[in-house]
């Protein structure tokens, strides 16, 4: 009998590709259609970063949606080119070999390939294809009429709620959770990589790699 | 309406003769192909097509077969076959619609009438500011030279192609009927205004032999022409001259005649395959000068920019073709896009935009296209506001350097000292400079003059062109014809036809025109292509007996 199907999620930002969102969100700024708009909605990322670093200013999820607040009034259009064109020329470069060989290694399994990201999918989207995924999660940019509000759309992907999800999709697909594996760098996932029954921590951040000790998760470094 | 449940189209036309105006111009020779590809069984297509100096009728169109893109698929379907495929449905009659009868003898007219089931009639002059004795010779006498070769008909039915953009200067919903009155509001007379016109026209003649003297007397007509265009409500000569063509055609009581009007025709989706487009269209300019350094378009964003592909007019002008011959045709199409998926200014720009961006990305582009050109984007900017990057700004400041290095005298100017040094090379640079600007300025008088030309549609007007009963036809049609024939603009996807479609077909085969090169071909057949010509068929009793009456007549 055939064995029922399972599946490997992966975390991108830090796990397959380094973390890229200020740097994506900047190059939507500089790249708006009207060349005077370019300089405010760079200086609205730059602003971000602040509310990014760690200190008494950190307010991550402020951080973001001032950041990603940039492409307000820009046309979907646009965000896509961009996207597509920001991936061609500086992420698809950066993927690294390792984490084509994990990949390798899980469809070898017989495991689907689930990437989560928290960046916008308009750069996420030739991943699916570039890695042979099974599914994306990513947020996507609100859009009205054509052009995008400045506010993200979608499954939120953090903490308890990628756990949530994770499982639903794979009963949605009538698969095995008991043998779901998942991949990822963020101490934030140490709920979903506690979910199921073999968590890897890669290049893990301080408190993921705290935590991956603590529970013998094996981690990679790479 | 067609009911193609029990009659699709490949029967309708089985067995039918039609005669083709235009069949070598962008339209015409996508349609004969396609049409030839998806419906062998059509009884015989008959082109009109004039000769040249070098080139008799039939050799013109075995050369176009030969070396065309557009029949590509034709040539690979069939191979060494072609000519034979071909001779059993193609005829090639030489002739001209500027020509009384197209240039037809009055006996080689009625026998050719007499056995043709329609005549579609391409043939136009698309210019915006021809001569207008040349609009008036091809836009309007050629529509009605066809309507007289189609009176010869036992059944004269006539499908004229024209363009939307006859609806003249007005903006707002545009419907499928040739109205009484002119854009302008006003009742006219459309015979008695081409009478105007022409004696107007006359009126303006050089003198034999001076060439400066012809090419002004051309300027004066083609002032005398726009202002009577003006007056009624077109905005060009083409519009005009095609506006008038309708008028005169509808009026006639002795042919059936239908109108096709299509929009801006573009790259084709499918057929002959993704891209192919002939010839200085309407967007090949505009694309090429928005990704150029040149900034600031006058337009209004959220005006419909009306862009329709080839394929798609004349998948449109096949189901007109079948809904005439079987007696269920409407007067008026359109052949548009702007009511049922419209494409705005504002969006075309940006799209452009960003197409220029994917092409000074290229490997080989020059450092100024990688980091310079590539994140200059185009904007639409108002006419009445041109920005600091306008053309007319920019052709000011130019004249206004020019002027200024013009009276600068290098031996005066300079101190001895310096002149003695250097006082050649800065002279040598000032002339280099000012030669320049003579250039640029000539070039951005062009550019001046294309703008002009475009305003009405890009800037001035909003038009949406109703497509009602084309996509009443189209939803008839049974899923088999429908794979191949729908009118299927709704489903256009504007952003993967720009970028992947219209971008690199208008790179390929309108810009190297635009440089004044030739658009590549495809290469020569060794046998050359030859058409295998059928024998004339007899003469059938009724023909006999009608040309008997004509020589009585006689």
């Amino acid at each position: 009998m055939r064995d029922a199907m399972t599946a490997s999620f992966y975390r991108v930002e830090g796990t397959l590709l380094p973390r890229h969102s200020v740097t994506a969100a900047a190059w939507l700024a500089v790249n708006a259609q009207d060349l005077r708009s370019r300089l405010p909605r760079l200086a609205q990322v730059v602003m971000s970063t602040a509310l990014r670093a760690p200190g008494p200013l950190q307010r991550p999820h402020v951080a973001r949606r001032l950041a990603w607040g940039c492409v307000r009034g820009m046309s979907e259009d646009r965000l896509i080119e961009l996207g597509q064109a920001f991936f061609t020329s500086q992420l698809q470069p950066k993927i690294a070999a390792f984490a084509r060989r994990l990949l390798q290694q899980s469809r070898a399994q017989g495991h689907q390939v689930v990437l989560l990201s928290n960046s916008p999918a308009v750069f996420m989207h030739p991943l699916i294809a570039e890695l042979s995924a099974t599914a994306l999660v990513a947020p996507e940019f609100e859009i009205r009429e054509g052009r995008a509000t400045g506010r993200l759309r979608g499954p939120a992907m953090n903490g308890p709620d990628a756990v949530t999800w994770a499982r639903k999709w794979i009963e949605q697909q009538h698969g095995q959770w008991a043998r779901c594996q998942a991949y990822s760098s963020l101490g934030d996932d140490s709920y979903l990589l506690s979910a199921v029954s073999h968590p890897c921590a890669v290049n893990p951040d301080q408190a993921l790699r705290q935590i991956a000790q603590r529970l013998a998760w094996p981690i990679l470094e790479a | 309406m067609l009911s193609h449940e029990s009659s699709s189209l490949a029967s309708v036309l089985a067995g039918r003769h039609i005669l083709v105006t235009g069949g070598t111009g962008f339209v015409g020779k996508v349609w004969i192909a396609m049409l030839l590809e998806r419906l062998p069984t059509i009884g015989r297509i008959t082109l009109l097509v004039r000769s040249t100096k070098r080139e008799t009728a039939l050799r013109r169109f075995e050369r176009i077969v030969e070396t065309s893109p557009c029949f590509r698929p034709l040539r690979q379907h069939h191979g060494a076959k072609l000519g034979a495929y071909l001779g059993e449905r193609v005829s090639i009659v030489e002739g001209d619609v500027a020509k009384p009868l197209c240039g037809l003898d009055e006996t080689s007219a009625t026998r050719l009438a007499l056995g043709l089931d329609a005549i579609v009639h391409f043939a136009g002059l698309t210019d915006f500011e021809p001569d207008p004795l040349a609009a008036i010779s091809i836009n309007i006498r050629g529509a009605v030279h066809a309507a007289d070769l189609a009176s010869r008909m036992e059944t004269p039915q006539l499908l004229h192609v024209s363009t939307t953009f006859v609806a003249g200067m007005v903006s707002g919903p545009v419907a499928e009927e040739v109205s009484a009155f002119c854009p302008a509001g006003k009742p006219f007379d459309a015979a008695a205004e081409l009478r105007a016109l022409e004696e107007e026209c006359a009126r303006i003649a050089p003198p034999r032999g001076s060439v400066a003297s012809a090419v002004q007397a051309k300027r004066e007509r083609i002032a005398v022409a726009l202002e009577r265009a003006r007056a009624l409500g077109w905005p060009n000569i083409y519009t005009y001259t095609k506006g008038l063509a309708e008028h005169l055609l509808t009026a006639r009581r002795d042919v059936h005649v239908t109108i096709a009007r299509h929009s801006i025709v573009e790259c084709a989706v499918r057929y002959p395959f993704a891209g192919w487009n002939e010839g200085i269209n309407t967007s090949g300019p505009l694309f090429w000068l928005l990704g150029s350094a040149f900034r600031e378009l006058p337009s209004q964003p959220e005006h419909r920019f009306d862009v329709i592909p080839v394929d798609t007019v004349c998948r449109g002008i096949t189901l007109i073709l079948a809904a005439m011959l079987t007696r269920q045709a409407a007067p008026v199409y359109h052949l548009a896009s702007s009511d049922t998926n419209p494409l705005t200014f504002g969006r075309a720009i940006e799209l452009t935009g960003l197409f220029a961006r994917r092409h000074h990305r290229r490997k080989d582009a020059t450092p100024y296209e990688r980091y310079v050109l590539q994140f200059l984007d185009a904007v639409p900017v108002s006419a009445e506001k041109p920005g600091w990057l306008s053309v007319p700004r920019l052709r000011n400041t130019a004249a206004q350097v020019n002027e200024w290095l013009k009276k600068i005298e290098v031996p005066h100017t300079l101190p001895a000292a310096l002149q003695r040094f250097a006082g050649p090379e800065i002279q040598h640079n000032v002339t280099r400079i000012t030669t320049s600007l003579n250039r640029i300025d000539v070039r951005l008088g062009r550019i001046e003059n294309m703008l002009r030309l475009y305003r009405p549609f890009i800037h001035d007007h909003d038009y949406e062109f109703s497509t009602h009963q084309i996509h009443h036809l189209s939803a008839a049609l049974s899923a088999d014809d429908a794979a191949w024939c729908s009118f299927d603009v709704r489903d256009l996807d504007w952003r993967t036809y720009w970028l992947d479609v219209q971008g690199p077909g208008l790179q390929t085969w309108c810009f190297p025109l635009l440089y004044g090169e030739r658009a590549p071909l495809d290469p020569r057949h060794d046998p050359p292509f030859a058409l295998v010509v059928r024998p004339t068929p007899h003469e059938s009793a009724q023909e006999k007996q009608h040309l008997a009456s004509l020589e009585q007549i006689a």
